[in-house]
């Protein structure tokens, strides 16, 4: 019942089609349990009776009963494919809702191709459990009921023969849940079993490149083995009441037999007694499936509930971390500050109680070793995290007191993984300002100095990106992001510095891009290469979420203290050559 | 029957006997509820027509009847289950043996963790359906004919009358299954592009926030999933109508027997007793087959399972054979090579990397260098052309003893979640303790090794450790293997100063006397090395040592002047 409620909840306009789709499939039970009657009564009047036309009438009247139960029942999974594909559709939608509104922290966290494949696969399996669960629980759940009450119309005998091998067989299937100790053991080689696959799969490379593919194999074997022989085990230890189960329900005729052979001779009404049997026969038939199917049943709602949990899961993961916007729409100032700000990636806390200021129109450099924090605070900057403690104020409010779009407007930020949309070169930088003229546009792009790039292509500004043979390095990638940003024109600017990844040619048309893009602006950096922050206004250095020295690069050398460290390691590791013994 | 199994379902020889019997055994059970149809009939026979048999008969009849049933409901159980887990775990094991064959090209071209996901659900799934469906809808399908025979030979109007209902079922299912198959490529497609385009989001998804895009795509993706609803509900329209359609002829099976059946007694063709036991035996008929629907369905939900299973299965391993080197110079002789068929990253590529020597390849970004790492590595095979290591072409060299000489150093570290010691002493597994603490020594991971101790682990894929401790520990491995052949990529490029100087150190040690490849976009760092040569557009420009080059190459030369200004820049 919860899974339906659960599932419910998100086709709210289509609920009715839902319970459409039960109350055919229910009438349907009903009327199929009552083409079983008419059976009965065929049989009656064939055995007992011995008249042949009205038997007849029962068949036809059979077949009506029956003829019309089918087409409910089709009915009902027609409605109910139906709701299962709205259901499929809002929950992508609400997926796609979750991940507009969800915080940069969520994608830091959470790899693309997980959400993807989380959202993509749950809603899939959702609408394939929905689509029979809705038909096939209620007629596995009422089948038996109405059989039940068939079965005391039909005597009081063949009511009490079935209501107790309803209840012996229930009892029995209810001892084969009941081996937890099996169950627990199972579930968890099963995880093990999954965890060791990961890492087999993932070590592949490594172990292929250093020819030792025994030992990391020796670990998954043990896992499949463990998990092979448990499962066994588990399905053995239920193996006697499955039997038994099984036993009872097929040899029923042939264990009532026995004590009736004995009372045979002196029964009254032995016709009677005849239909008796074929009906427990049937009927019992009738009841096995229903278990089989309540089997089924409950396995198709495990499946939906589990789909849909995975998915909930993830979309709460998704608003824990929703961004909450107020409605100031100017900035007075552009001066930061953090306030004992504190944030962290789950378990790991990257900062604690920060505090720094920052004044507008000034370049500001973060230096630090990896770890140190810095470019946390630069990307909480951008506005679209949302932290743990303390606040971030621009211009002596804190980020949440401004509407989205005027975060969005006086924030600009190039970070060093920019991503382009698939359009052309023009339409991914005009996309920062619509009102903006193609003059406006060609010289964004020229002051980012991507005259180059576009010179490359025949169809210049207009390629499109990721077309066949449009292949743009990350350098480029990031110059064009650059060009976005230039026209964006935000008084703040956050950045990236390129890192030593990039080549030096991309690099120096990467530093005059920046330099272009930070003009008049409060700026914010991530410093990789020491040399060109030489002449910024200050200098932050940060280490383990702390500010250990400010100052401008003068001031920081004279005190010979972390800042002049770096800048000395830095230098001995950048004039290192590769030597071989052979020249020196 | 064995091989058809093995074949259908991509088992194990073993597998597939195992199979076969729990089929046996379900068809054999199937047969052995014929047992209790007798005792009715007998018993109605006496009843209804007075036809007197003893108590013993009877007596015997049932206790030989559900000594029988039990025995085989047993065996059937546990030759399913035993099948099942025992082939799953064969399954498993090929499976993981399948993929440490596969050319590491199948690796760069699948995502890892979809890759595992993907198989670890596969089997799972088929190990349910071998459990609970194959062998029971297969038995089936042997007893339905035997038992529809038995019907048709009695009397064949009211045997068709029986049978016909549940055939048509039998028969539609298929049916609606190839359907099925032929529309479902074409959502599939559909489903594809949705799948892609979400991707796509989610990784724009700073883009899109910090441009306000998000109104816009949404809309997009909205109509997307609208659209696609209605083509989903098209294809399936047809396959549903046929299954209902199957399922609804299961419920008017009894109908049509029992309308058939009084018609012919009352023409006097059949006796009462006659009617009674086909109406017995299409009870039976329905029942089984409505037992058997939701396995026959979940036959059909394997399908794209067993079909991934094999793909894997067949999918070209890296040929070669087990050669031993006795020199190490790696020669490029007009190699040309590309990702797909349309764009050449490399076009007649000739160079040579001699053993002792240290040699650079330079080149701005996307010029080919790291493609040409990928070719010695054999991460990828080349197109054209021949790649020789001690003039032994290297499709022609096994990976295996590839590998034995060969040690790469990358960007990004895999580590397994075990000890320190251990992930060090992959680089060979024959070395002592005090090899690898050598190593570990000469790869300067001392400082944070002294911090964790050996034995400490580290963590899923070394969690635990900063990337230029990871990058160190990838070193000592490369100490411990201690390969003629070694390739160094870009491997300072993300690291802080503090771990790069360290790198740099124990890199100078691991370096000497082999035949090494590098790439480095530190132009600096390589002044020094034996050759440089310089890629451009996938092409050899030139080659030398950096005086000559700074005379004669206008790339390598631009680049050199590029990095004079990049260190001398000031934001």
């Amino acid at each position: 019942m919860e899974v339906y409620k659960k599932l419910f909840r998100y086709v709210p306009n289509e609920k009715i089609i839902g319970y459409i789709s039960i109350l055919l499939s229910s009438v349907s039970a009903l009327l199929m349990v009552y083409g079983y009657y008419e059976i009965y009564l065929f049989l009656k009047e064939a055995v007992v009776n011995g008249n042949y036309k009205i038997a007849g009438f029962y068949s036809a009247r059979t077949a009506v009963y029956l003829t019309i139960s089918a087409i409910l029942y089709l009915l009902s999974g027609i409605v109910s494919h139906k709701l299962a594909f709205r259901l499929e559709t809002n929950l992508r939608k609400r997926g796609i809702d979750g991940l507009t509104d969800a915080s940069f922290r969520f994608f830091d966290l959470h790899s693309s191709g997980y959400i993807r494949k989380t959202i993509d696969d749950n809603a899939a399996k959702t609408h394939m459990a929905v689509a029979h669960m809705l038909p096939d629980n209620s007629q596995a759940f009422l089948v038996p009921v109405f059989t039940l009450i068939l079965a005391f119309v039909i005597s009081l005998r063949v009511g009490v023969v079935i209501i107790v091998l309803s209840v012996v067989s229930g009892l029995i299937l209810m001892g084969m849940m009941g081996n937890k100790e099996f169950m627990k053991l199972y579930q968890t080689s099963l995880d093990r079993l999954s965890c060791e696959t990961v890492e087999y799969i993932r070590g592949i490379q490594v172990v292929k490149i250093f020819g030792s593919k025994l030992k990391s194999f020796k670990a998954l074997h043990k896992a499949i083995m463990d998990y092979s022989k448990y499962a066994y085990d588990y399905s053995l230890s239920c193996k006697m009441p499955y039997v038994i189960y099984q036993w009872i329900f097929l040899g029923l005729i042939a264990i009532i037999s026995i004590p009736l052979s004995f009372f045979l001779i002196d029964v009254n009404n032995r016709e009677f007694m005849a239909v008796e049997l074929i009906m427990i026969f049937f009927l019992s038939g009738v009841i096995m499936v229903s278990f089989m199917k309540i089997m089924w049943a409950s396995m198709n709602s495990y499946n939906a509930n589990f789909a849909i949990d995975s998915l909930e899961g993830l979309y709460e993961k998704m608003q824990e971390d929703k961004l909450i916007y107020g409605n100031r729409e100017h900035f007075d100032n552009f001066n930061i500050e953090f306030e004992n700000v504190s944030f962290s990636y789950g378990e790991n806390k990257v900062l604690e109680n920060l505090s720094l200021t920052l004044e507008e129109k000034k370049t500001y450099a973060l230096v630090g070793h990896s770890g140190s924090g810095k470019s946390t605070v630069a990307k909480l900057l951008s506005g679209f995290y949302k932290v743990d403690k303390g606040a971030i104020k621009i211009g002596g409010y804190p980020l949440t007191e401004y509407t989205k779009e005027a975060i969005i407007h006086n924030i600009s930020f190039v970070f060093q993984d920019s991503k382009l949309f698939k359009k052309s070169i023009y339409d991914n930088v005009s996309l920062a300002d619509e009102s903006a003229g193609k003059e406006e546009v060609m010289k964004a792009l020229s002051l980012a100095g991507c005259d180059e790039i576009i010179k490359k292509f025949k169809d210049r500004e207009n390629t499109i990106i990721g077309s066949k043979g449009v292949y743009l390095s990350g350098g480029e990638k990031q110059r064009i992001a650059i060009a976005r940003a230039i026209l964006k024109n935000s008084p703040i600017v956050i950045m990236d510095e390129a890192s030593a990844a990039i080549d030096a040619d991309n690099e120096y048309e990467l530093q005059k891009a920046f330099k272009n893009l930070m003009k008049d602006k409060t700026v914010i950096m991530i410093a990789h290469r020491m040399t060109s922050i030489r002449n910024v206004d200050e200098i932050i250095v940060l280490e383990k979420g702390n500010v250990v020295e400010r100052g401008n690069n003068d001031l920081l050398v004279k005190k010979q203290g972390v800042y002049s460290r770096l800048l000395g390691l830095y230098e001995t590791a950048n004039d290192w050559r590769v030597s071989n013994e052979k020249l020196l | 029957m064995k091989n058809y199994y093995k074949k259908r379902y991509a088992l194990s020889e073993q597998g597939a006997k195992n199979l076969t019997k729990a089929t046996l055994f379900c068809f054999l059970t199937y047969c052995i509820n014929l047992g209790p149809m007798i005792i009715l009939m007998g018993l109605i026979n006496q009843l209804v027509l007075g036809n007197v048999s003893s108590t013993v008969q009877y007596i015997v009849m049932a206790i030989l009847t559900l000594v029988f049933m039990y025995i085989l409901l047993s065996e059937e159980y546990v030759s399913l289950f035993n099948a099942t887990y025992k082939e799953s775990a064969n399954l498993r094991k090929g499976i993981a043996k399948n993929l440490a064959e596969l050319p590491l090209a199948y690796f760069s071209k699948h995502d890892l963790s979809d890759l595992s996901q993907t198989i670890m659900a596969d089997v799972d799934r088929i190990e349910h359906a071998m459990s609970h469906s194959i062998p029971k809808v297969v038995g089936m399908w042997l007893f339905f004919p035997l038992m529809g025979l038995m019907m048709l030979i009695g009397n064949w109007k009211l045997g068709l009358a029986a049978i016909i209902p549940t055939l048509l079922s039998f028969l539609i299912n298929p049916l609606a299954k190839q359907k099925e198959v032929s529309e479902y490529s074409r959502y599939f497609n559909v489903l594809r592009d949705n799948s892609e385009l979400f991707q796509e989001t989610i990784e724009l998804q700073q883009e899109i926030s910090s441009f306000n895009q998000s109104g816009k795509v949404k809309k997009t993706l909205y109509e997307k999933m609208e659209e696609s609803e209605r083509i989903h509900l098209k294809v399936e329209i047809v396959p549903m109508l046929a299954v209902g359609i199957s399922s609804s002829l299961s419920y008017i099976s009894l109908a049509v027997v029992i309308s058939v059946g009084i018609q012919l007694l009352m023409h006097n063709e059949i006796s009462l007793l006659y009617l009674i036991g086909y109406i017995i035996g299409a009870i039976k008929v329905k029942q089984l087959f409505d037992i058997s629907t939701e396995g026959m369905t979940e036959m059909s939900y394997i399908e794209p399972a067993v079909k991934r299973i094999k793909e894997m299965k067949n999918a070209v391993l890296q040929e070669g054979k087990d050669t031993s080197l006795s020199s190490y110079d790696i020669e490029f002789k007009n190699v040309s090579f590309g990702y797909n068929e349309d764009t050449k990253v490399l076009k007649d590529v000739s160079f040579i990397a001699k053993q002792g020597e240290v040699t650079a390849l330079v080149g701005i970004s996307g010029c080919g260098k790291t493609s040409i790492l990928r070719l010695v590595s054999r991460l990828y095979d080349y197109d054209k052309g021949s790649i020789l290591i001690g003039g032994e072409d290297i499709k022609n060299i096994s990976t295996d003893s590839l590998f034995r000489n060969i040690s790469i150093v990358f960007q990004d570290v895999t580590l397994f979640n075990t000890s320190i010691m251990e992930n060090i002493r992959l680089g060979r597994e024959s070395a002592t303790d005090e090899e690898v603490k050598k190593a570990a020594e000469l790869a300067n991971c001392m400082d944070f090794i002294d911090k964790l101790g050996f034995d400490t682990t580290i963590g899923e894929n070394g969690a635990e450790l900063s990337g230029g401790e990871r990058q160190r520990l990838s070193i000592a491995r490369a100490f411990l293997k201690d390969a003629p052949i070694l390739i160094l990529d870009e491997i300072s490029a993300s690291l802080d100063v503090d771990n790069e100087k360290k790198i740099q150190d124990s890199l100078n040690k691991l370096i000497k006397d082999k035949t090494v490849i590098i790439i480095s976009h530190r132009l600096k760092s390589i002044e020094n090395v034996d050759k440089i040569v310089v890629i451009d557009e996938g092409a050899v420009e030139i080659s030398g040592n950096h005086n000559e080059l700074m005379e004669h190459s206008k790339v390598y030369k631009n680049l050199i002047e590029k990095t004079k200004l990049a260190e001398a820049f000031n934001y």
